[in-house]
């Protein structure tokens, strides 16, 4: 997703700026920049955050409500909030120097906690990297239908340059290393090869390279949706065969294989995919969308359900953010958002 | 299996690693299965051209020569991703895991198969020998027959868990040319680049120096008994596993004999 700061209504970018923590030079400078119109992708990195904020704060209220979903939808949120990970400092070195050198802190701890992840390079999707454990990149198998975490099939498509197993990475409280998984065309961090066994810390602006798919570890943002307008479309992405699925803003979605045997369909038919078919169940998740956010739902499935690596469990609602992968079964899908393609909402005229 | 199945070849002793070879004449055979996975369709007719093949996996003893005779690394990788120490060789000694000398080395890149193939004089068969060896002529599914049964060969089914002996499975399992273990125990490295079928050796699926997948041959101890067919085949897109071994060949117009096999049928 392009960075925003070049479209954003001048009071929103002013309170974004100010909350934003960072020093009174850094923060001149951005503010310049924007003037100038010389923003850059770096700036909309350290601000998305208080972007979300200043944005957030212009929507109503949502009205409580009593039901069992809408409970399970708040624990929900509540665990996403309360994972804490203070993004460490950056240093000086990884970053670009416009002009005067920065005063470097690390932003203040947010309400939307920091997401770390990887994102593709000319890709229809993000890579959203889990807090604590392992993610798996590599492909689809079509001979046993096992896959890893993360597929990237149809980034590779007509390369065959991603092996099944490629790589691996592992976080530990929001510190994240990877390591090439004895891949054939190996794993490069910043044009270096990575040696078997070698483990690469990651830092914020690393490129890594798997055959031909180029990946920037950066901050991911967090979702920007307005109830009553949306901004943004979410979508769920097959990562087989590269389809979409474009995810209502209210409801809720069950995605499963259709089997006109029993004379079921699910609303999102991924039976209609030939080679992920067979392992995804009928009735496999649900995804419910409220008040401009979605959560996902295991409905009880032989295989089990991943998202980025972990399994969920039947009972809990797990909250979806851009790059989220959902592994069913053995079928890859990304979770993420884009603009839509809707006029932009009454909050942002008459500046 | 009965005699008249077995094909009339000869064996050689190949001096460099002392290693049995098993003479497979030219001619046509049928490669690959309609019945089975997509990329082993269609069955179709191809001609390779006389050869020789190792009757026997490279065993940890004999790449254990090559090393001590090459200075060439040992198979020792440190990962967490995997379970190497079974496997795993002692760096400093260079010497592979005790008890498993007759068994097949693993951990070997098809870079490492190269080497060793070239240090002996020989070189890795292409899939075409290669499931010509297992497979004879006539079609079958295993290179025994078309029924699986349980004591011919190392397969996840056997339950060892682990690599066998290179000749554990000698004669009940050999393919009709008399050519031992080529499948289960371990997955074999083959010259040829994974592609679609028909197999046309012409079409630059044969060339060392091309870039991609190599293709594995042969089912090991961690699969199941469906990738022990003849024509069973996996893309190689990776470095290497505990599962994953070679042979060599060597075609027969490079041979030059020597000793009480001068004259020898067809040859």
């Amino acid at each position: 997703m392009k960075y925003q700061c070049r479209d954003c209504p001048k009071t929103i970018r002013d309170r974004c700026i100010q909350e934003s923590g960072e020093s009174p030079s850094v923060k001149t400078m951005m503010r310049r920049a924007f003037e100038a119109g010389t923003d850059t992708q770096w700036m909309w990195d350290r601000l998305q955050m208080s972007c979300l904020r200043a944005r957030q704060d212009q929507q109503k209220p949502a009205s409580p409500r009593r039901s069992l979903l809408s409970q399970r939808l708040q624990e929900a949120q509540k665990r996403a909030e309360t994972v804490e990970i203070s993004p460490p400092p950056l240093p000086p070195s990884s970053l670009p120097t416009p002009g005067e050198l920065p005063d470097l802190q690390p932003p203040t701890a947010t309400r939307m906690p920091a997401r770390y992840g990887l994102i593709l390079r000319g890709g229809q999707h993000r890579v959203a990297l889990p807090p604590e454990g392992e993610l798996v990149l590599g492909r689809f198998d079509l001979a046993t239908r096992i896959s890893p975490d993360v597929d990237l099939t149809y980034d590779d498509r007509g390369n065959y340059a991603i092996s099944r197993r490629h790589a691996r990475i592992t976080g530990r409280s929001g510190q994240y290393e990877i390591e090439d998984m004895g891949s054939t065309n190996g794993t490069y961090v910043n044009g270096r090869r990575l040696g078997i066994g070698q483990k690469m810390p990651l830092r914020l602006g690393d490129r890594i390279s798997l055959g031909n798919c180029e990946f920037t570890y950066a901050i991911l943002p967090d979702l920007m949706i307005t109830p009553g307008g949306s901004l943004t479309q979410a979508y769920l992405w097959v990562a087989f065969t590269g389809q979409r699925f474009l995810l209502p803003s209210y409801g809720e979605v069950v995605v499963g294989r259709g089997d006109p045997v029993v004379g079921l369909f699910p609303d999102i038919d991924l039976g209609t995919i030939r080679e992920v078919a067979r392992v995804v169940a009928r009735r496999h998740v649900k995804i419910i969308a409220r008040e401009g956010r979605h959560y996902v739902q295991d409905l009880g499935s032989a295989d089990g359900t991943r998202l980025n690596g972990v399994r969920i469990s039947i009972d809990n609602l797990q909250i979806l953010g851009p790059g989220d992968h959902l592994w069913l079964g053995g079928c890859v899908l990304a979770y993420d958002v884009e603009e839509a393609l809707e006029p932009k909402p009454a909050w942002t005229t008459g500046h | 299996m009965s005699q008249n199945e077995r094909e009339t070849g000869h064996t050689i002793i190949w001096k460099p690693d002392g290693k049995e070879m098993i003479y497979i004449p030219a001619g046509s055979f049928i490669m690959g299965s309609d019945e089975s996975r997509d990329n082993e369709r269609p069955a179709h007719t191809v001609y390779v051209a006389a050869f020789y093949i190792d009757r026997y996996p490279v065993t940890n003893e004999e790449y254990k020569r090559f090393v001590d005779a090459t200075g060439y690394p040992v198979p020792y990788y440190e990962v967490e991703w995997a379970n190497l120490e079974e496997y795993n060789w002692d760096p400093e000694t260079r010497t592979p895991p005790p008890g498993k000398e007759r068994h097949p080395v693993v951990l070997v890149r098809w870079e490492d198969a190269q080497a060793y193939a070239a240090w002996a004089g020989k070189r890795l068969p292409t899939e075409a020998e290669w499931e010509r060896a297992a497979r004879g002529t006539d079609g079958r599914r295993w290179p025994w027959g078309n029924e699986f049964l349980l004591e011919r060969c190392n397969t996840r089914e056997t339950g060892i868990n682990g690599t066998a002996p290179v000749d554990q499975y000698s004669p009940q399992g050999d393919s009709p040319a008399g050519v031992a273990d080529m499948v289960g125990n371990v997955w074999e490295w083959t010259s040829s680049l994974f592609r679609h079928y028909p197999y046309d050796p012409n079409d630059g699926r044969e060339s060392l120096k091309a870039v991609g997948w190599r293709v594995l041959r042969g089912g090991s101890w961690l699969n199941d008994l469906d990738r022990a067919r003849c024509t069973a085949r996996l893309d190689g897109d990776f470095l290497f596993f505990s599962n994953v071994g070679f042979r060599c060949a060597i075609s027969a117009s490079e041979v030059r004999l020597i000793g009480e096999n001068k004259s020898s049928p067809g040859f």
